[in-house]
């Protein structure tokens, strides 16, 4: 045996896994064409798990193949196949199908309309970059991932709506359809939409990003915040253009079906499986040609041009070069001159400005609503990543791809779905970026951009050798070089001019920056007065003012020592407390009802970012994808307690839970291997992408639906945990005990497992962060070269932390999905599980698991609060219903006479159509959500609880300007991200 | 920096203080309103309200709207919302005992959201809660609402899901499962007609559990599933429609919303899809024309909505009370909203148990949504769905919802017409010959042509016949070119072509394509055996009749030894052997030559005849060169009578001459256009009417052969087969046809005209006809 484990070591790598995948791929073809295979032994011999297993199994042989043969190739040649190993990767997924339509014996029939695909995925990349753009800009100069840049697109799309809707140009949107292309209400929406967004983007980056960046705020916390500026601005448009679609119309006439292109296009059909008649090529006779709207042609030609403007900004001027200067080093860049606050005031300037270009052409073509960013955010994500983040090449190459993936797969899922009994397959076609994407990251874990820079770099040190050690002679040479030195003087010329413009567009910017810096010094003024007001108010008395001045040895000792945590945890928790108990309500049963709730979702939530801090906080993997976790929990005690009748399998709840929570650890673990040489960023897309794949299989797979009679979406009807036990007994104890008649409801039990959970847990995770083995987790957070180097199996830890982190994900599934006695695809929604979970990990404190349970409470609690004030409204005795009545009167004067200064009577007609100009409170609410995690973090950036330190702080390095130390260190906060720009 | 420290407990502070603030207000309050105890309705409470009641003071009752003002369904909460208000607003107009209070909060579409929304509604005492809409929020919010007591409502949540929910029976709606609305609407969509529909939805529960439904209730073979996420930005209307359009689907089949509907239908418009459009209830709504920019893309939708019961009064009263309050009326899930708030306001009313009061309020309950009894699952049976259809003219929507279906009866009422318009485009081809030899009949058959399809289009609406020409110059290679740039126009049925070596090149290519092709002119006897795979048909009959006729009409004019030119073609060549080998006359000589202009010189072939000392010419020619030839025998001096085939018995005949003198006396035979039947009488007044000359040869063919491949498309199905099948007994302007199983039609016979030149003009009569039965004989 262990002579076999030695000869197995002595084979090379590559050996190993050429045979490894050779055995898998050869396991899966035998399965699939005879139905014999280490699978099918295994007992899954029958049904659609079976080939799904087979499928994923030829998936994953195919990619250790291609893995290894990308490694095999010299290195010359590494770059071209990177950049060729999304074709194979797509090659590999249609040999799969085809082999699997084989020996189920079915035929699907694909449609490729080569017009349809190429112009739609054009329109897709477009859409796409109108988001990325945005995002790359922010990624490569600010440096965070900003989740508002889908708000900016939306607030160019409004701004084009508003001008629609002017005096000025109502007439011209409204005209007949007359046949004459009217141009100027687009164009003027165009550049309105640039420059106002910008501004917005200016203004936003001045008011909240600045602070951030002066504190030196880790890249997360930017993210989180911006995560709520996105949730302020989203809530701001919902108040004042109401949830209504609109659509711009920019002159009737774009709108008609002649105004399109007709592209001639060819129908290549595909038959994949079974074909004994046709062929697997077939050129269709007679198709019609493909019609392609103006108004799609004139967004994919306007954002491809900025994106274009905006490379020729960054390399071929100086402005650009100051820009890529503070890009790469701003403290380099500080000391050489250059003003750094501009530059990021023009990064967020360019990068809002461009998304709210973009958003006006969209508005064109889709129906606007405030809710139409998000879907494009994530895989704007996708785009980035998949060209490097922070590359506008490989953006621009990233984001043709996805485009691509996205146009392809729709006719493929359309036709392999309807062969394999899955017609939801379609569905899919939204995540199919994301699959691509991982798929492509596995084999080059750093992207295609990388692959680019690297290509040009190996290229320009060729040519410079070439020139230096063999100066050819000949006319050939000589000709090139000719052409080469007149392309040389035409672009110096063209960049004298550029810099000549650019020096006059940074002038202005140097304008907009002063009248910037006023506003925010003007802010910060203010603040200080306040604060001034306020000191003597807490200092009047003497004794306060002695309590004041000695409030570091009180209660806020330093919340960076365990005892001043713990005191800061305990105050937290008692304010938070106190505020549920204030909440009202009507009876004691509805009291109870309310605060077993708030406790279960506490309990849920707190789960949740416990696991978080655990990938996150502790072991610096950036978990975006804790909801896929807590999914697979939720999801397998659902299907396995639902009834057999209905497409459940009717286990106990207690083994359902055991099982959903292994295999989401299971899933944790194998999850490390193919990510564990991912960057951080990139392994947040990859979990990012799993949550929205779970999300898409519960829409679409129809093997995730029980509950029902019928084959409704979605898991219902499972049984709970000893639901019956108590409804038997100790409901009418408790029940009794809280004056309730008739027992307490199930779910006080439920809240009481909650918090149980969350207790035991927290427990042992902090002994375990206590442990030897937390010490490695955070020594591979802070440098995983260096822990390696010590000896420490990197990608075990890692692995172990991961499936740590996701049986408690899972275990807060399982706990939800009682709460919620149903499960939909909605919930797996990124905007109501991720984010919130991110914000309570960041709002509490990374790094420190009481910061957890005070994020998680205030992440749960904020909804109670400002629903009081929403419900307001409907009754006179309620609470704030006098102050609703108030904001009514100050909403209006908002929109009529001081917006009335911006806007026409018309756009407020528009979105208030009963005249009635009234406040919709949830929005309200939501924008409140989005101020408390923006101001938690202006105010404490570090989290409201921050980590402990394990030894004493050293003294803090003191730099003028910066309160509190940069570059935090083994113990602090999160902060590796920054090291790793390529 | 000292101050940030603080402030995040002050933010805290901050927010304990509002809320004190806001409770002990509320306290101020109540205090202040001692003789006004607004206090919540609890069992303990009720002594309080009954003296209330003597002092006249309402009591204040809550009532809990779920809506959802964010999420995918945010578009329709404003129309919920104003439903609601209004319903409350009448209840507390019309009695002064309870004083109902709506309370809003927002659904978000979202189980997890939804249950805290029914928790703050229950926290703020409302006594039912009225929703959610979507069906996931629903089941959320019932989590949090069964257990404290408080019954739930939902009026416009369709999912089956609901009916089993785990609700303790607390959860009431009044709209009819999902599972029922897909029977309706596959016996819809199998009323129109529709063979192999594509369903489009929505990947979300309604939508999947509506398109699994349908696809597991009908009998029609489903073309294409195609679901999508109907949030915007995460679906490409243009790819779900190509993918339909692509997949050569007859009818699709839409379970979307509106805005997402309205940008599939626009797309489907755009890239030619003609087929039928069917909607669910998420479309069945008069405004879902606003959705649109491009309205007309909307026109022939017919949609299934549930059905708001029969005209009552509820209904009438709610309609105007509400379209005075600015709303629309033709809304969706409006009617629904006001019932539920009304059946919650009744069973407040009735006191005791809350969810026993609400079923015993919704038993025969007669509301403005119909006439609602619930089930022990809280489910309502419906009263059916309307069957609407949306019918644009002049850009605007014209929304009506003429048929109903009931789970018992089915479909009842007349189907809903759609109108006009929505005529689907079928292109029929015509292989005219414009150019060559009988160029000069191409007028008439393209205008016989162009009266059937004028006369088509004006009697029907189903279709939109388009006509498209292409020159078969009388030349097979010529033909096979143009028949190809036909099948590449789209054309369904090809009319032609009228040489019959054109036809046989023209078959060569229509064949392989699927595009069956029915000849006007051809009557070559090598057209019945063509490798035509069934495609090739003609409404003419094989020459070898005409031969024979030819041979009695020669005969009977006294003719001994005729000589014969004849084209070197199938159609002369075929005549001229099947005239040889029928005649009992010897043959004085036969001539064939090549009609192509410059190929043949027309003085030789005359001067062969007359050298031959001939007593009389049969020509088997066409216009041109038969032309040609005569006025070359009467400039030769040739005398004998003078005899023809169809190629010239045409009117038009003479002006393809420059001396006419020369066509005097021509007998010439042609196929015989039937008896005076209405169709025939009917083409010629329209033929007439046009301008046309009814005279014209083979224009009474042309004409049918277009009038049955329109049928054949109308029949669907097989194109080939509707042909043979149409063709059967045909009632045409050119007599009685019934193809045999080679395409060929037996013919009604021909006539036998002759010229008669007087002043410089042609006088053309067909006095004789000759059938196979009786041979020749007077009109």
């Amino acid at each position: 045996m262990s002579e076999l484990r030695l000869a197995w070591g002595r084979i090379a790598s590559w050996q190993r896994r050429l045979l490894l995948s050779a055995v898998l791929l050869l396991d899966a073809v035998l399965g699939m064409s005879t139905g014999t295979s280490v699978v099918t032994l295994i007992g899954f011999s029958t049904g659609d798990l079976k080939w799904m297993l087979l499928g994923a199994e030829m998936l994953s042989g195919g990619l250790i193949l291609i893995h290894t043969g990308l490694n095999a190739v010299p290195e010359r040649w590494k770059t071209a196949s990177t950049i060729v190993a999304p074709v194979i990767v797509a090659i590999l997924g249609f040999v799969i199908l085809e082999v699997a339509l084989s020996g189920l014996g079915r035929s699907a029939k694909v449609n490729f309309n080569l017009a349809s695909i190429g112009l739609s995925g054009l329109y897709w990349s477009a859409a796409y970059l109108t988001v990325a753009i945005g995002l790359t800009l922010t990624y490569k100069i600010q440096r965070f991932g900003n989740f508002a840049q889908a708000e900016m697109v939306l607030v160019g799309a409004y701004v084009a709506l508003t001008l629609m809707w002017s005096d000025r140009f109502f007439s011209g949107s409204d005209a007949p359809k007359d046949g004459v292309l009217n141009w100027s209400l687009y164009l003027s929406a165009a550049m309105a939409a640039f420059l106002i967004t910008g501004l917005f983007g200016l203004f936003t980056d001045r008011v909240v990003y600045k602070h951030l960046r002066r504190k030196a705020a880790s890249f997360q916390v930017m993210m989180i915040a911006s995560l709520g500026v996105a949730m302020v601005i989203r809530a701001l448009l919902y108040m004042r253009f109401s949830a209504r679609t609109f659509r711009f119309i920019p002159d009737r006439d774009w709108k008609v079906t002649e105004s399109r292109f007709q592209v001639p296009t060819e129908r290549i059909q595909l038959n994949l499986g079974d074909r004994a008649e046709t062929g697997l090529l077939n050129l269709a006779e007679n198709v019609n040609p493909y019609g392609f709207t103006y108004t799609k042609s004139a967004l994919v030609v306007g954002i491809f041009g900025a994106v274009l403007l905006i490379m020729f900004l960054l390399h071929k001027t100086r402005y650009g070069r100051q820009m890529r200067a503070v890009a790469d080093n701003p403290d380099l860049s500080a000391s050489s001159g250059i003003n750094v606050e501009r530059v990021y005031g023009t990064s967020a300037f360019l990068s809002a400005g461009i998304s709210g270009l973009g958003g006006a052409m969209l508005a064109a073509i889709l129906p606007i609503n405030p809710e139409l960013g998000i879907s494009l955010l994530l895989p704007a994500f996708a785009v980035i990543v998949l060209g490097t983040i922070g590359s506008l090449p490989g953006l621009l190459i990233g984001a043709i791809f996805v485009g691509f993936v996205r146009a392809v797969s729709d006719p493929l899922l359309i036709g392999a779905g309807n062969a394999l009994d899955r017609p939801t397959a379609s569905g899919f076609a939204e995540v199919m970026p994301f699959i691509f994407l991982i798929g492509v990251l596995l084999l080059t874990p750093k992207g295609i951009g990388f692959a680019m820079h690297q290509w040009s770099l190996d290229r320009t040190r060729r040519q410079r050798s070439q020139t230096v050690i063999e100066p050819r002679s000949g006319s050939v040479y000589e000709g090139w070089r000719t052409i080469e030195s007149a392309i040389g003087s035409v672009t110096s010329v063209i960049s004298g001019v550029a810099e000549r413009v650019t020096s006059v567009v940074g002038t202005g910017f140097g304008y907009l920056f002063t009248l910037f810096s006023l506003l925010s010094g003007l802010i910060g003024f203010t603040r200080h007065r306040i604060a001034d007001y306020l000191k003597p108010l807490f200092s009047g008395s003497r004794q306060v003012h002695q309590i004041w001045s000695a409030r570091k040895r009180l209660v806020f000792a330093d919340r960076e020592t365990n005892r001043g945590s713990w005191i800061t945890f305990v105050v937290l928790l008692g304010l938070l407390l106190i505020l549920v108990w204030l909440l009202p309500s009507v009876s004691s049963l509805t009291k109870t009802l309310q605060v077993a709730r708030i406790a279960s979702l506490v309990g849920i939530f707190g789960l949740m970012a416990f696991s978080l801090n655990l990938h996150t906080g502790m072991t610096g993997m950036t978990n975006f994808g804790v909801i896929f976790f807590v999914g697979i929990g939720a999801i397998s005690v659902g299907l396995l307690a639902a009834p057999v009748e209905t497409n459940g399998y009717g286990w106990s709840p207690w083994t359902a839970t055991v099982l959903g929570v292994t295999l989401a650890g299971a899933i944790g673990w194998l999850l490390a291997f193919p990510t564990s040489k991912l960057r951080v960023d990139y392994f947040a897309i990859v979990t990012i992408s799993l949550g929205e794949m779970l999300r898409i299989a519960l829409q679409a797979e129809p093997m995730l639906r029980a509950g029902t009679k019928t084959s409704a979406i979605g898991i219902s009807r499972y049984k709970r945990p000893l639901e019956d036990w108590w409804d038997a007994g100790p409901a009418n104890n408790v029940g009794s005990w809280l004056g309730i008649d008739g027992g307490a409801p199930y779910v006080v039990f439920l809240a009481v497992l909650s918090l149980v959970a969350l207790v035991i847990v927290w427990r042992v995770l902090d002994t375990m962060f206590a442990s030897p083995w937390g010490r490695i987790l955070r020594s591979i957070r802070s440098d995983e070269e260096v822990s390696h180097h010590h000896g420490h199996n990197i990608l075990s830890h890692k692995a172990l932390s991961l499936a740590l982190g996701a049986v408690v994900a899972a275990l807060a599934g399982a706990l939800w999905a009682w709460l919620n006695t149903s499960i939909f695809p909605d919930f797996i929604n990124p905007v109501r599980s991720t984010f919130l979970v991110w914000a309570a990990f960041i709002v509490g404190g990374s790094g420190n698991n009481r910061g957890m349970v005070i994020g998680a409470f205030l992440v749960v609690l904020v909804e109670f609060v400002f629903n009081v004030m929403v419900v307001a409204r409907g009754g006179a005795d309620l609470a704030f219903n006098g102050f609703v009545q108030k904001l009514d009167t100050v909403f209006e004067w908002v929109i009529n006479d001081f917006g009335g200064i911006f806007w026409s009577p018309l756009s407020v007609e528009e979105a208030f159509p009963n005249g009635e100009v009234q406040l919709e409170l949830t929005y309200l609410k939501v924008s409140l959500i989005g101020l408390v995690i923006v101001g938690a973090l202006m105010l404490s950036s570090k989290g409201l609880i921050p980590a402990v330190p394990g030894r004493p702080k050293r003294p803090p390095r003191v730099l003028s300007g910066y309160s509190e130390p940069i570059g935090e260190s083994v113990d602090g906060g999160v902060d590796k991200t920054r090291t790793e720009q390529p | 920096m000292k101050l940030t420290k603080v402030l995040p407990l002050l933010l805290i502070a901050i927010l304990a203080l509002a809320l004190i603030a806001a409770c002990s207000s509320e306290d101020d309050s109540s205090a202040d309103e001692q003789t006004a105890p607004t206090s919540v309705p609890t069992a303990t409470q009720q002594p309080a309200a009954d003296t209330s009641d003597d002092d006249n003071e309402a009591e204040v009752v809550k009532i809990g709207l779920l809506s959802p003002q964010t999420g995918p369904l945010a578009v329709y909460s404003a129309g919920f919302e104003d439903a609601a208000s209004l319903a409350i607003t009448d209840l507390n107009a019309s009695q002064s005992v309870y004083a109902y209070e709506l309370i809003v909060a927002d659904s978000a579409c979202d189980g997890t959201q939804a249950a805290t929304a029914a928790q703050s509604l229950v926290d703020a005492g409302v006594s039912v809660i009225v929703g959610a809409a979507c069906s996931g929020a629903t089941l959320g919010a019932v989590a949090v609402a069964a257990p404290a007591g408080v019954p739930m409502i939902s009026y416009a949540s369709t999912s089956p899901a609901v009916t089993d929910a785990d609700d303790d029976g607390n959860l009431f709606r009044v709209v009819p499962s999902d599972a029922q609305q897909a029977v309706a609407l596959t016996e819809v969509v199998a009323q129109a007609g529709s063979s192999s529909p594509a369903i489009i939805y929505m990947t979300n529960d309604y939508g999947a559990g509506l398109a699994d439904n349908f696809a597991s209730n009908t009998g029609l073979g489903i073309c294409s599933q195609v679901g999508y996420d109907p949030s915007e930005g995460s679906y490409d209307a243009a790819s779900l429609a190509q993918a339909v359009v692509d997949g050569g689907c007859d009818s699709v089949v839409l379970m979307s919303y509106a805005t997402d509907g309205a940008a599939i239908m626009e797309e489907l418009q755009a890239q030619g899809f003609a087929g039928a459009l069917f909607g669910a209830d998420g479309l069945a709504d008069s405004n879902f024309q606003n959705s649109f920019t491009d309205v007309s893309a909307l026109h022939g939708l017919i949609a299934t909505r549930s059905r708001s019961g029969d005209a009552s009064g509820a209904k009438a009263n709610f309609e105007t009370a509400y379209a005075a309050a600015g709303g629309d009326t033709e809304g969706i899930y409006t009617h629904e909203t006001f019932d539920a708030v009304n059946i919650a306001a009744a069973a407040i009313a009735a006191g005791g148990d809350l969810a026993a009061a609400i079923a015993g309020v919704g038993s025969s309950y007669d509301g403005a949504s119909g006439k609602h009894t619930f089930d022990s699952n809280g489910d309502v049976l419906g009263t059916g769905y309307e069957v609407c259809a949306f019918a644009v003219s002049d850009g605007s929507s014209d929304f009506d919802c003429p048929q109903i279906w009931t789970a018992d009866s089915g479909l009842a009422g007349t189907a809903p017409d759609v109108g006009p318009a929505p005529a689907k485009a079928a292109k029929i081809g015509l292989l005219s010959p414009q150019t060559g030899p009988l160029a000069v009949y191409s007028a008439g058959f393209e205008d016989a042509a162009v009266v059937a399809i004028d006369n088509l289009n004006a009697s029907q609406s189903v279709y939109a016949y388009e006509l498209i020409v292409a020159d078969s110059a009388c030349d097979g290679t010529q033909a096979a070119t143009a028949a190809q740039s036909l099948v590449d126009a789209g054309v369904s049925v090809i009319v032609g072509a009228a040489c019959s070596g054109a036809t046989l090149g023209a078959v060569a290519v229509a064949a392989p394509a699927g595009v069956p092709m029915i000849s006007y002119a051809s009557t070559s006897p090598a057209v019945t055996d063509a490798d035509d795979d069934g495609n090739l048909f003609r409404v003419v009959p094989s020459d070898a009749q005409q031969a024979v006729a030819l041979t009695e009409v020669v005969a009977q004019a006294g003719s001994s030894s005729p000589a014969i030119i004849y084209m070197t073609n199938d159609y002369g060549a075929g005549l001229a052997d099947n005239f040889a080998s029928n005649t009992g006359l010897g043959i004085c000589s036969q001539v064939g030559y090549d009609p192509s202009e410059g190929s043949y010189d027309a003085a030789s072939l005359a001067q062969a005849v007359v050298d031959g000392g001939c007593d009389s010419v049969v020509l088997m020619s066409y216009a041109t060169d038969g032309a040609a030839i005569m006025e070359e025998l009467q400039a030769q001096g040739f005398a004998g009578a003078l005899f023809g085939a169809d190629g010239l018995a045409d009117s038009n005949f003479q002006n393809s001459f420059t001396d006419v003198s020369a066509l005097h006396g021509l007998i010439a035979t042609r196929s015989r256009s039937g008896d005076a039947s209405g169709a025939k009488a009917n083409f010629e007044t329209a033929y007439a009417a046009a301008g046309g000359d009814t005279e014209g040869i083979y224009t009474h063919e042309t004409f049918d052969a277009v009038n049955i491949a329109a049928a054949a498309i109308a029949a669907g199905g097989d194109l080939a087969a509707a042909i043979a099948g149409v063709g059967s007994s045909y009632d045409g302007a050119s007599g009685n046809h019934t193809f045999d199983s080679n395409g060929d039609v037996l013919g009604t016979g021909y006539e036998v005209c002759d010229f008669a030149i007087s002043g410089g003009t042609a006088d053309f009569d067909c006095p004789v006809i000759w059938t196979a039965d009786s041979g020749l004989a007077n009109k």
